[in-house]
């Protein structure tokens, strides 16, 4: 359809040629395209330019004129004009193929420079923005090259309030475990490095429900989410540490147990809709960032485990992966501590004792110390 | 591809022979071009691949059938496309894009990195390279790296609600909020639309305390879109603080009118639904 609306303008112009060549009084829009069209066809790409400025000054929406004019920048290759024109074209007419095609091809190709616009005054915002930058910015370090960043880190003390986690057989209570080795571990993180920033999801004995946990930890714009928990088992043998992180699917039943445990009674939102015939190149963003943060919270889960086994007196029971809702929605690696089975009435006893906990902190700590000089 | 443009908008200058052949490409061009912007992505692509038949290093049907595929979700071959327009043209900086995406999306971070890198070599003034390679940043949480080529995107021509987005979070990460309000406006001014801005600033001015401005803000999201889970998980949030402090304090009814908004945003809630059912009780 557009093609033969080309042609025959194309046509029409060639026809009127001979009637307004040599007319200089042309005043609407309308002549001056025309003129523009036999200045075009004749190659004299200036001129075309040059009426076809006036024809857009009296015609502003004529999307006929602005696509002339697009054409008569095109040949003088003067792309970035040609572009704003043929945008122009598509601001008009959003369905005018010939500018969306002249668009996409100009587009392939390398365009000059911008022209920089005049500098504006500047808002009351804008100024402290300014000033913001010039106080903070400066101050940092850059740093080239890929490989994770940790500066801020969440602590997550599992469970709380009149939701006390597991239970071990002398009564000792999951939820409490979790928030001393939690508070135990930012004195000593802070303590080491004072550049850390640390946030808590809790700080005292209150629920937090899971979504607002993750909540928090994307509301401080953390760089690690660790949570903190204990484990339990129905059977009292089961013993030892173990670290989670999130994956798609569990990495063994026993993995798929702890996260059912964990998920309690939420239902994990739905799989993102695929919409056909479009591609969401911020949706290939997004996907791509969830798999960055799951890969460096399987690094950090490793590393930690392995720094956590050399210091405990705990068994070693390895690193799994699951889909914990906890740590799925954060935005950034995220971890899940399960430090001993309280279930475990030996392991109950330890995890009762101040200085274990502590040193379960000064572990957990020096783990992720260590991170800092870590390719994660 | 030069000449397959001038003939485009000129064909009158071109030779006889060539003139047919030309005209028939760019006719099938349009045409091609034409469905696709339609929507009709099968039979814009089996026409784009007549044109490679005829003309099988006509870049932009190459671009075209790259792009064509990757809307397909036929990702490999879109890659095999744009990797075939780069090897005729080294400086087809939209093909080279698209393959640093097309790495990002496999996970290669790295390769992507040197895509977007050498597009910058043949053109230091391309914002999509900027762009990725701040995305790319952003995501190793290397905030300012992340800003600084995010800005470089601006300078040379990106202003899109993205942009603005990704440079508020990392201005965010670095305790700059200032910068990071200024740029949620700035990508709210070109959509006001922009749910995943209006969460991160309902964040920014709660932390300063100004919680009823950051409610309005993801009540203002969820007006855009009832299902955003986001604002639907902020709101429950901070309702169910609100509500947690109320009670502690003392004041029921404020702790229950709290918790029943808590309610309002995530039916599910633990906290909201334990609370109600101890009050209710007494």
């Amino acid at each position: 359809m557009y093609l033969s609306r080309r042609k025959a303008l194309l046509l029409l112009g060639s026809s009127c040629v001979s009637l307004l060549s040599g007319v200089a009084g042309a005043s609407s829009g309308f002549d001056l395209g025309l003129q523009g069209q036999e200045f075009l066809a004749k190659g004299k790409f200036k001129e075309a330019i040059k009426v076809l400025q006036e024809a857009v000054k009296i015609e502003p929406n004529n999307e006929w004129l602005w696509g002339l004019l697009g054409r008569a920048y095109f040949q003088l290759k003067d792309m970035r004009a040609a572009l704003s024109s043929f945008r122009k074209v598509l601001s008009l007419n959003p369905e005018d193929t010939y500018s969306r095609m002249m668009i996409d091809i100009i587009s392939q190709k390398p365009l000059p420079p911008r022209r920089e616009e005049k500098k504006k005054k500047l808002t009351p915002l804008e100024k402290k923005a300014l000033e913001e930058e010039r106080r903070i910015f400066a101050k940092l370090a850059s740093k080239q090259g890929l490989g994770y960043n940790i500066k801020r880190i969440v602590l997550d003390p599992g469970h709380g309030g009149f939701d006390s986690g597991a239970v071990g057989l002398h009564r000792l209570e999951e939820k409490n475990v979790n928030l001393d080795v939690a508070k135990r571990t930012a004195q000593i993180l802070n303590q080491y490095n004072s550049n850390l920033k640390i946030f808590f999801t809790r700080t005292e004995d209150y629920f937090v429900p899971l979504s607002a946990r993750t909540t928090t930890a994307n509301q401080y714009c953390a760089d690690l989410f660790v949570s903190f928990h204990v484990n339990a088992n129905r059977n009292r043998k089961p013993r030892g540490m173990e670290t989670y992180f999130c994956s798609e699917r569990a990495s063994s039943k026993e993995a798929a147990r702890v996260a059912k445990f964990e998920n309690s009674v939420l239902k994990l939102e739905k799989t993102e809709l695929v919409q056909k015939g479009y591609v969401d190149i911020e949706q290939i963003l997004f996907l791509f960032e969830r798999k960055r943060y799951w890969e460096a919270g399987g690094k950090v889960a490793s590393y930690l485990q392995s720094a956590l086994k050399k210091d405990l007196p705990l068994k070693n029971r390895g690193v799994h992966s699951a889909n914990f809702y906890v740590l799925r929605r954060a935005k950034m690696p995220s971890i899940l501590l399960e430090l001993g089975f309280i279930s475990n009435p030996e392991e109950e006893r330890l995890l009762s004792h101040v200085d274990f906990r502590h040193k379960l902190a000064y572990s957990v700590a020096k783990g992720i110390l260590a991170l800092q000089n870590v390719t994660i | 591809m030069r000449k397959v443009i001038s003939v485009l908008v000129f064909w009158g200058v071109l030779s006889g022979v060539s003139l047919a052949l030309a005209v028939d490409v760019n006719d099938l061009i349009f045409k091609a071009s034409d469905l696709h912007y339609q929507g009709k992505l099968e039979e814009a692509e089996k026409i784009f691949l007549k044109v490679i038949q005829i003309d099988p290093k006509n870049e932009f049907a190459l671009n075209q059938l790259g792009l064509l595929c990757a809307k397909r979700k036929k990702f490999s071959l879109a890659y095999k496309y744009f990797k075939r327009v780069v090897e005729i043209s080294p400086d087809n900086t939209f093909a080279r894009i698209w393959i640093g995406v097309l790495l990002l999306k496999n996970d290669k971070s790295r390769q992507a990195m040197q895509e977007f890198e050498s597009v910058l070599k043949i053109d230091p003034y391309n914002a999509n390279a900027y762009y990725f390679i701040g995305v790319i940043y952003g995501v190793e949480h290397n905030l300012k790296q992340s800003i600084i080529f995010l800005r470089k995107a601006q300078k040379v021509g990106s202003d899109d609600p993205e942009t603005h987005y990704r440079l508020a979070n990392a201005f965010l990460g670095l305790d700059m909020v200032y910068n990071a309000e200024l740029e949620l406006k700035r990508a709210l001014a070109l959509n006001p639309k922009h749910i995943k801005s209006l969460n991160v600033l309902g964040w920014v001015y709660f932390n300063q305390g100004k919680v009823d401005v950051a409610i309005a803000i993801w009540k203002k999201a969820l007006r855009i879109n009832t299902r955003d889970s986001e604002a639907r998980h902020n709101l429950a949030k901070v309702y169910n603080e609100l509500a947690l402090r109320a009670y502690n304090r003392g004041d029921i009814i404020k702790a229950v009118e709290w918790w029943k908004k808590t309610l309002l945003f995530e039916p599910r809630n633990k906290s909201a639904r334990y609370y109600l059912r101890k009050i209710k009780k007494r």
